[in-house]
């Protein structure tokens, strides 16, 4: 990992803990609240909002929230990717052809218009976002993982697979699939980082899970309860930092990791 | 002894597009138990698609005639979930390029005791032990260190012989080795020899041995099959070939080995396209007649062995 790569996990490991362990970083509990409209001050660094909670303890409770969309739903698309690629790939013929017409499909319909009818119609929530996101997301990651396995199928070591007995199942699962990490995985991280902006931008416009605190609602909540129109800039200026070191961070690891993957199994 | 492996009339061609390529034409021969056949040919004379035809890992849009018998049943006509347990388990195959056989991701010693798990119910232990063991008799003094290295922490040679030992570790009844000592140098090639050798005296196995190194063949061959555009043009008793080729092919063959004088045989192999006419070797061959030139000469008798020559046979 490069120098950028390094600096991109640092940041992305301080948003973790915050994640998993957020209340050894937030001065209060989000939930409680204090006079509402509070500018930055000793106690309150960030001031707080219309309910009169802390905001930088929001902000801070808040990376759970957004964090988990992001690699959940990056997980799901990836993983649908990597199976339909493999298959596609491995199988050849009229599966190849099907799979990627579906691909191709599938890479047509734009992602956040189809988040917003999907969400008006089955209502707002996480999950909602995250099985929406994964299930319009894998078509990238099919596509490289097809080409790849084209590539690796015709290699000796799955010949030699062939020869010793191994069923197509197992050759697809062990002897392909962990070959594919090193393009796969810088993908991987593009795709959380642009779930997590999904999240955001979702929320922004109102259609996220209000009881719920990501940075996307904060930003939302800052617009509609009249913290833009007044200059509250410590409402709505540290979540949307937060989200663009955040998603900086990601896309600085996967773009460490993209500039090695021609390294790695050749033909 | 008693027969093994019986091939009949094998015929392995591919259409692509317009053209009809014939790899393989009329390939007939049969094989026992604890017997080495070497099949010798230039590039592209069909050796290998008669490996990949008996092991069944040729491409969907090969078409194959002719029969291929193992142990009395019909390769060619049991279901393909039979066939993927038969390989590895009863027949053993080494292909060509050894380092490329090996999954750079795995250890040494993961990748022979997969095969074992696959095909026994034998536990991980077990099978590691079973490993051990076999890189033992390899002359691997110490497998605990050799089973944790990655494929490319080892040479070539070694690599082709861990190869060997994942293929043969089921003591499986027939090995086919396609080329196993391509693209080595000469004294690893004298270890993958010496291990052919020593499973030849310790198992009971049958060998069909793949080589275009004539040496190689001499050294481990009881019988010798040589290939020339698709077609077996002679095949006898390997010694008895290697002191007197009666095909003139074979002679050029032998005549353009280095220790005899290094004199290649003109011309280039016919493209399998398009069959030539007559004889398939006559417009390379320096003793041609009319007859050569018009009829197709069959595969017939003369003395200890099968020749496919008007000449030889006239004589």
């Amino acid at each position: 990992m490069n120098r950028a790569g390094l600096i991109g996990f640092a940041i992305l490991s301080i948003f973790f803990l915050m994640a998993v362990a957020p209340w050894i970083f937030a001065p209060y509990d989000p939930y409680i609240r204090f006079t509402p409209y509070a500018e930055p001050g000793t106690d309150h660094i960030l001031g707080t909002n219309d309910m009169g909670h802390d905001i930088l303890s929001e902000l801070i409770y808040s990376a759970r929230a957004s964090l988990f969309v992001g690699f959940v739903a990056a997980i799901l698309a990836t993983l649908l990717g990597v199976i339909i690629g493999i298959i596609a790939g491995y199988y050849r013929g009229w599966i190849e052809d099907l799979l990627m017409g579906v691909t191709d499909i599938f890479l047509m319909i734009p992602k956040i218009p189809m988040i917003i009818i999907i969400a008006a119609f089955l209502g707002s929530g996480i999950w909602v976002l995250i099985l929406v996101f994964g299930a319009f997301s894998w078509t990238a990651i099919a596509r490289i993982a097809r080409s790849k396995v084209l590539q690796i199928r015709e290699s000796g070591f799955v010949l030699s697979a062939r020869c010793l007995g191994f069923s197509n199942r197992f050759i697809m699962a062990r002897e392909i699939a962990p070959n594919l990490t090193h393009i796969v995985f810088p993908k991987f991280m593009l795709l959380a980082a642009s779930a997590m902006i999904t999240e955001a931008s979702i929320s922004f416009i109102g259609l996220g899970d209000p009881s719920m605190k990501s940075w996307g609602v904060m930003l939302s909540f800052a617009f509609t309860k009249g913290g833009l129109l007044n200059g509250m800039w410590w409402w709505y200026i540290p979540p949307g930092i937060a989200i663009s070191v955040c998603v900086m961070a990601i896309a600085l690891i996967g773009y460490s990791r993209e500039k090695g993957a021609d390294i790695g199994v050749r033909g | 002894m008693s027969r093994l492996l019986d091939i009949k009339n094998l015929s392995v061609s591919f259409v692509s597009g317009e053209e009809t390529v014939r790899a393989v034409t009329d390939v007939s021969f049969d094989l026992c138990e604890d017997e080495v056949l070497t099949l010798v040919g230039e590039t592209g004379c069909g050796k290998s698609i008669i490996a990949h035809a008996i092991s069944g890992l040729l491409p969907p849009e090969a078409l194959v005639s002719g029969e291929i018998r193992y142990k009395e049943k019909d390769l060619q006509s049991i279901p393909e979930e039979e066939r993927v347990l038969l390989r590895g388990c009863e027949i053993g195959i080494v292909l060509q390029n050894p380092s490329r056989a090996l999954n750079p991701l795995y250890t040494i010693g993961h990748q022979i005791r997969e095969t074992i798990l696959r095909h026994t119910e034998k536990s991980k232990e077990e099978s590691n032990r079973m490993v051990a063991g076999a890189l033992r008799r390899m002359g691997f003094s110490d497998p605990g260190i050799e089973m944790k290295r990655y494929p490319f922490e080892s040479s070539g040679g070694m690599n082709q012989r861990f190869v060997i030992a994942s293929s043969t570790i089921l003591s499986p009844d027939l090995l086919i080795a396609d080329e196993p000592t391509t693209g080595l140098d000469r004294s690893r090639i004298q270890d993958v020899i010496t291990e052919f050798e020593r499973i030849m005296e310790e198992e009971e196995m049958a060998i069909i041995l793949i080589t275009h190194d004539l040496a190689v063949a001499r050294r481990l061959a009881d019988r010798i099959g040589i290939m020339y555009a698709g077609e077996v043009v002679e095949m006898g008793d390997a010694n008895r070939i290697f002191e007197e080729p009666y095909h003139p092919y074979t002679k050029g063959l032998f005549g353009s080995l280095p220790e005899n004088g290094c004199v290649p045989i003109p011309g280039v192999s016919p493209p399998m396209s398009r069959i030539v006419s007559g004889c398939r070797f006559h417009p390379r061959c320096g003793k041609r007649t009319a007859v050569c030139e018009r009829d197709h000469p069959q595969l017939g008798m003369i003395d200890d062995r099968y020749v496919r020559c008007h000449l030889c046979h006239s004589q």
